[in-house]
């Protein structure tokens, strides 16, 4: 399937995007917290593995492939925003239009308390919990040690517990 | 084992990966410990609840718009094992497709690589071009004028030469030839001449990092450096066609990180740290002839201190002005020698 997507043949895309499109999506949209985000990284992703077709060595499942490169990808915007020099007045604009105390006073569903992870956290988390990837597969699309993925697992539970308090003790 | 223990296994136990060894004696400690046993049903609700996330349906208009997005794949050269004549009629196909496709200018052509552009910087005679450079601290500009550096650069025989008025060490002047990099800083009254590794010219207008020698082309890349091995990772040059003053460019843009790491200095005891060093290059180069019209960096340099650079004013193989690349140090002064010459 990767090859005759790498090759662009007519129905390569096709194929690969009907087997796990909708999870990269679903994954995509976990990391980045909202719709727009997410179908940028998905065509991201895409796009990447069309030029990466080729050094793809079939050790892991497509699906695991395609969610190592949204991983980096992510990763990759995350770090351009952080460089990014944004003017002093449209900070103020920004910092103005979130509504913190609206925040604060919302009831946290998982999904806000997931954006409120760091990213190196948000990321084992949703692929261990979420996408159910083993420990060993999170260590090779993440690229650390297994160690590492257990304790990122544990101290993202850790803290979402923490946030998510109120919710556990009136469900 | 102790609650502390048992504690940081919870998650583990929950997503199956704990041997049977250790998930027995999890376990056991649960069934005698109340607290232990609350906290597990926690984390058990939590990973029930994240496999419960609702699901997200993909936008019906998202394939068609990745399909459009993909990049063409060029075909492939027919194989030789065809009869002479439809494998001349298959060659003659491709060669009309090729001159189709690569015409300048055709929809239907696939966009260059960095690569390409590196190709093509690698051939050009001279280049020049003008820097000028901001400090920022947070949103704040640190320097009110920037700085400002005229560079000249010659293939053959490989040259490299920098001048500036107001650079922070004073007025200096930089050439590099194949024999190493003199230095002069007037204010400190120093001349200096370090023997560093000579840089294709594409890598002297996209260098981000100082002291690299060769620029990253995988994720993962150990690189060599003027005296040292470094480690830096870079995500893969982006592209995307845009117009920059009336004219079609391309634009390229990567990150590269070089995390912080400790060296050896010139004594033994001595060590040096480097701190991590974050850029972000943006290059806009000419669609039809590869050439490189502009370059930005944007980067962490000291801790809290952004700096960005612009290069500009791009001149392709006209001859610098005379005796740019010509001067050595005059006779009599004292000369500060570090790294090691070239083998040759």
């Amino acid at each position: 399937m990767v090859r005759r997507f790498g090759a662009g043949e007519p129905d390569g895309f096709a194929a690969i995007y009907r087997r796990c499109g909708p999870r990269v999506y679903r994954f995509c949209f976990r990391l980045c917290g909202d719709a727009q985000a997410a179908e940028d990284l998905t065509q991201d992703v895409f796009v990447a593995a069309r030029h990466s077709a080729a050094r793809f060595a079939g050790r892991s499942s497509a699906a695991t492939w395609l969610l190592r490169i949204a991983v980096f990808q992510w990763s990759a915007r995350r770090r351009d925003n952080r460089l990014t020099l944004v003017p002093l007045a449209e900070d103020c604009q920004a910092i103005a239009r979130a509504d913190m105390a609206q925040a604060v006073v919302t009831r946290l569903s998982l999904e806000d308390a997931l954006n409120a992870l760091p990213d190196n956290l948000r990321a084992a988390f949703l692929l261990v919990k979420s996408e159910q990837l083993t420990y060993k597969e999170t260590a090779g699309v993440l690229q650390i040690p297994m160690g590492t993925v257990q304790w990122r697992v544990a101290e993202a539970v850790r803290r979402l517990r923490v946030l998510l308090a109120d919710d556990e003790e009136n469900p | 084992m102790t609650c502390e223990t048992v504690q940081t296994q919870l998650c583990a136990l929950s997503d199956g990966e704990l041997s049977s060894f250790s998930a027995r004696r999890v376990r056991r400690h649960l069934d005698a410990c109340p607290s232990c046993a609350a906290a597990s049903a926690a984390v058990q609700t939590l990973t029930t609840r994240a496999r419960a996330l609702p699901e997200r349906p993909t936008p019906p208009t998202l394939e068609a718009r990745i399909a459009a997005a993909l990049p063409p794949v060029l075909p492939r050269k027919p194989t030789p094992k065809l009869r002479w004549q439809p494998a001349l009629a298959a060659a003659l196909t491709a060669a009309a497709l090729a001159a189709v496709l690569l015409l300048p200018g055709s929809p239907a052509r696939p966009l260059p690589v960095f690569a390409d552009v590196e190709k093509t910087m690698a051939n050009v005679k001279y280049v020049s071009w003008t820097m000028t450079t901001h400090f920022y601290r947070g949103h704040e500009r640190v320097n009110e004028h920037p700085l400002k550096a005229a560079f000249w650069v010659r293939r053959n025989p490989p040259a490299f030469a920098m001048r500036s008025e107001n650079w922070p060490m004073g007025a200096s002047w930089y050439l590099y030839d194949k024999r190493g990099s003199f230095t002069h800083t007037p204010r400190l009254e120093r001349y200096g001449i370090s023997y560093n590794e000579p840089r294709p010219i594409a890598q002297r207008v996209t260098q981000t990092i100082r002291g690299l020698t060769e620029m990253p082309t995988d994720a993962n890349s150990s690189l060599k450096a003027d005296r040292w091995a470094m480690h830096a990772t870079a995500t893969p040059w982006r592209r995307r066609q845009e117009t920059l003053g009336g004219k079609s460019v391309l634009r390229f843009d990567r990150e590269v990180v070089m995390p912080g790491h400790e060296v050896r200095g010139s004594s033994a005891q001595r060590r040096i740290f480097i701190p991590e060093q974050r850029t972000a290059s943006t290059i806009w180069v000419d669609a039809q002839r590869l050439r490189v019209v502009k370059s930005e960096t944007v980067g962490t340099r000291q801790s809290r201190i952004i700096s960005r650079s612009i290069l500009f004013d791009f001149r392709y193989d006209e001859p610098p002005p005379a005796g740019v690349f010509d001067w050595s140090p005059p006779k009599g002064v004292k000369v500060t020698v570090s790294g090691t010459p070239q083998k040759k």
